[in-house]
């Protein structure tokens, strides 16, 4: 009798312990995530910087500014999508509209008033794909130089 | 504006959006899918899990961005008419 309860006793210690590990486990895990959002941020706020300061040396402070417009647009974009993708699998409703409505709206008025450009705002919604990239790209090719190494 | 041009132009701004989010609607819908059955799976890889699929997510849906441009520029800024 004594036996078996020790044994019950030891197995819901081991369950409420697994309980209390897991969300602790999670928060860890997530660290990854807030990380590359950072530096997916960060990095597209660096590129916007190089971006429109080449843009104000080749053209004019306006398409300079347009740019600019556009890189904070995406930057919105890029942290709602960050935040959907945190969401994944926690809530029931996921939408991708609100997003693309900020792309709409930028993109109409940029079209519609007659000091904005449409280029130079597309290309800077668009900067943070180039940080994306810059980021991705350095980490395959250190990984396929690896994978050469070890097998060499 | 020419109404055929403007008719034209209507259809092809529709076709643009609705074809184009077509595709990235279902690599979205099946990378998400994916992404939670892995992470129900080893939850200790949610982190890596969810980086891979803001990446994914990221350059999928630049895909209708594309086709919104289009659509847009037909629709408000068409260079036929």
């Amino acid at each position: 009798m004594n036996n078996s309860e020790s044994t019950l006793h030891s197995t819901i210690e081991k369950n409420s312990e697994s309980e209390i590990s897991t969300p602790e486990l999670a928060d860890n895990s997530m660290g990854e995530f807030y990380q590359l959002r950072n530096n997916l941020l960060m990095g597209t706020i660096f590129v916007a910087l190089v971006g429109s300061s080449l843009t104000l040396f080749f053209y004019d402070w306006q398409t300079s500014l347009n740019y600019l417009l556009g890189t904070c647009f995406g930057l919105v974009y890029l942290n709602m999508l960050a935040r959907s993708v945190e969401r994944v699998g926690l809530t029931k409703k996921t939408s991708g509209w609100s997003r693309l409505a900020i792309f709409i709206g930028l993109m109409i008025v940029a079209i519609k008033r007659e000091q904005l450009q449409v280029v130079p705002v597309f290309l800077g919604f668009i900067t943070y794909k180039v940080a994306i990239l810059s980021y991705l790209l350095p980490l395959n090719l250190w990984d396929q130089q690896n994978k050469a190494e070890s097998k060499n | 504006m020419n109404p055929t041009i403007a008719a034209a132009s209507v259809l092809a701004a529709a076709l643009a959006v609705g074809l184009g989010a077509i595709g990235p609607g279902i690599g979205q819908g099946t990378a998400a899918g994916q992404a939670v059955e892995g992470i129900a799976r080893q939850p200790e890889a949610e982190g890596k899990i969810r980086a891979t699929l803001l990446l994914s997510l990221a350059f999928m849906e630049a895909l209708t961005i594309y086709g919104l441009v289009v659509a847009l520029i037909l629709l408000f800024a068409n260079p036929f008419s």
